[in-house]
């Protein structure tokens, strides 16, 4: 018994192999290859600096931004980290402080995936466009009238 | 009416021209009863236009915030009502948003797009809002949490140690 | 892209016809102009920023809701005031209810201690400085009941009438009259106090 040889592919297939092609060849094109991300935890208050503490405050810029937006007098530096995200790894992890971090993943088309993460939970899980040059802000209330702040910067 | 509220009445336009003129009277001859009306008369002057002047604490963007979510929750909550309709009513309003939602997919694809970006999800027992500040380039997700049971700050970052007191 | 409206010269009345069409962007431009107020009538009433802030939020949620129903025959700010004040009144309801009553407010519901008051001779206020007589005034009002507080701000501040009062309140005129009559002679004895403090 003789096998018939196998046809060639008809027009609607190669077209259709070929739009498959593209759009794969342009969602690995469209993720960022590499990003830097910056977060910085930042203490809210009315009350003025604790004594003995080694809180700074924050640089004039961003407290003069975070008091255009939010209603506490004074901001203070918890921490600082920044990070690079390539886009081989999958998921970074900054971490903060004791109860806090943050899960940063690169996505498609130009977005980063973040996580808060507050005692081993994800509280707030937020896709942010990088193409836009906002800072991320994730904020929260804390004890005693006063608020927490978790500002992420890309680039 | 006792005479003690007569006189307040009188203070505040509100008797009538007999009530008035008995009122007078009384005024007239009960120096007990004058004393009281200037009193009133104080605290009525006192008061009116010398209300304490209040700030809204907050920014313009991040009250509305709250208020724009209040508003779709409403509406959605309305939306979710059960009403007598129409038995074809019932499909037509799936059948629009399913086709408005297959026209602006149709549209997108046509071009670069960031799907899914500036998107929020919290889980279910925690309260957030999110805003944009476009004067301050900001984009914000905050955690309404009254008790503050999530401290990323740390107590000790906060309070005084013992010995520096 | 099409830039939004920007309504900030448009008369409330225009802004309140667009916002009954359903123009989003027009009732944010009226939450801007008359969101200071509406918090401060609720502050005033509670005397707490956080019920106030969230309570004037339930007031804006509120009007919206009811835009339909604003006809015009007062002016949009006063609308907006009657909506904060009802839910500032039904929130104090709830809360008293779930409070114990102290011996004193219990006396003030009853009516009566006003009259075993002694009338205050000299002017408690005369020659402060207006935002030193705004003090005091604020402060004395922090120590009425929520009750007499109320009938002075909604008499004295909204300047509505007895009946009107009494609409809102959901009791008699006669108790508005009464409440009134009580706060103010209250008010006096609570100024008079103060006075003496800073004189002594």
């Amino acid at each position: 018994m003789s096998l018939k040889p196998t046809s060639n592919p008809s027009r609607w297939q190669f077209l259709v192999l070929l739009l498959t092609s593209l759009s794969a060849l342009l969602g690995v094109a469209s993720t960022p290859v590499e990003a830097r991300v910056q977060a910085v935890l930042i203490w809210g208050t009315d009350e003025a600096k604790p004594t003995g503490k080694n809180l700074k405050e924050v640089d004039s810029k961003l407290r003069d931004r975070l008091a255009n937006v939010f209603k506490w007098k004074n901001y203070f530096e918890v921490n600082r980290q920044t990070a690079t995200l390539p886009s081989s790894v999958k998921v970074q992890t900054i971490k903060l402080s004791e109860e806090c971090s943050v899960e940063v993943k690169l996505l498609p088309e130009n977005v980063a995936e973040v996580k808060l993460i507050g005692k081993g939970k994800a509280m707030v899980t937020r896709r942010h466009s990088l193409s836009k040059p906002d800072a991320l802000v994730l904020a929260g209330d804390d004890k005693n009238k006063t608020a927490w702040f978790v500002v992420l910067n890309f680039n | 009416m006792n005479t003690e509220l007569k006189l307040q009445a009188l203070l505040d336009g509100a008797l009538d021209a007999r009530e008035i003129r008995e009122i007078e009277a009384i005024l007239a001859q009960d120096i007990q009863s004058a004393a009281l009306m200037q009193e009133l008369k104080w605290m009525k002057a006192a008061v009116a236009g010398n209300e304490a002047e209040v700030k809204l604490p907050e920014t313009r963007e991040f009250y509305w915030s709250k208020i724009e979510r209040g508003i779709a929750a409403e509406a959605k909550q309305a939306a979710a009502a059960p009403a007598e309709r129409a038995w074809w009513l019932r499909f037509i309003y799936p059948a629009t948003g399913l086709a408005a939602m297959v026209a602006v997919m149709f549209v997108v694809s046509g071009g670069r797009t960031t799907d899914g970006a500036d998107t929020e999800s919290v889980p279910e027992d925690v309260n957030a809002i999110s805003f944009r500040s476009e004067a301050e380039a900001m984009s914000v997700v905050y955690v309404a949490d009254e008790n503050g049971t999530f401290n990323p700050v740390g107590q000790e970052t906060k309070n005084e140690p013992e010995a520096d007191k | 892209m099409p830039q939004p409206p920007d309504f900030t010269t448009t008369l409330d009345v225009q802004l309140v016809a667009f916002s009954q069409a359903g123009d989003m962007i027009a009732f944010e431009e009226l939450v801007a102009r008359h969101r200071d107020k509406i918090y401060a009538r609720a502050f005033s009433m509670m005397r707490n920023e956080e019920d106030a802030i969230d309570l004037s939020q339930e007031a804006w949620v509120k009007a919206w809701q009811r835009l339909k129903q604003f006809q015009g025959d007062s002016s949009f700010a006063t609308w907006m005031t009657r909506i904060v004040i009802n839910l500032c009144l039904d929130q104090l309801r709830r809360q008293k209810r779930t409070r114990a009553e102290s011996i004193e407010q219990l006396d003030e519901e009853l009516g009566g201690v006003e009259r075993q008051m002694p009338v205050v001779a000299s002017n408690p206020t005369e020659g402060l400085e207006r935002a030193e007589l705004r003090k005091r005034i604020d402060k004395a009002m922090t120590q009425l009941s929520y009750e007499h507080r109320t009938v002075l701000i909604l008499h004295e501040f909204e300047e509505m009438e007895y009946k009107q009062i009494a609409k809102v309140m959901n009791c008699s005129i006669g108790t508005v009259m009464s409440r009134l009559f009580y706060a103010r002679r209250r008010l006096a004895s609570l100024l008079q106090s103060l006075k003496k403090e800073q004189q002594s």
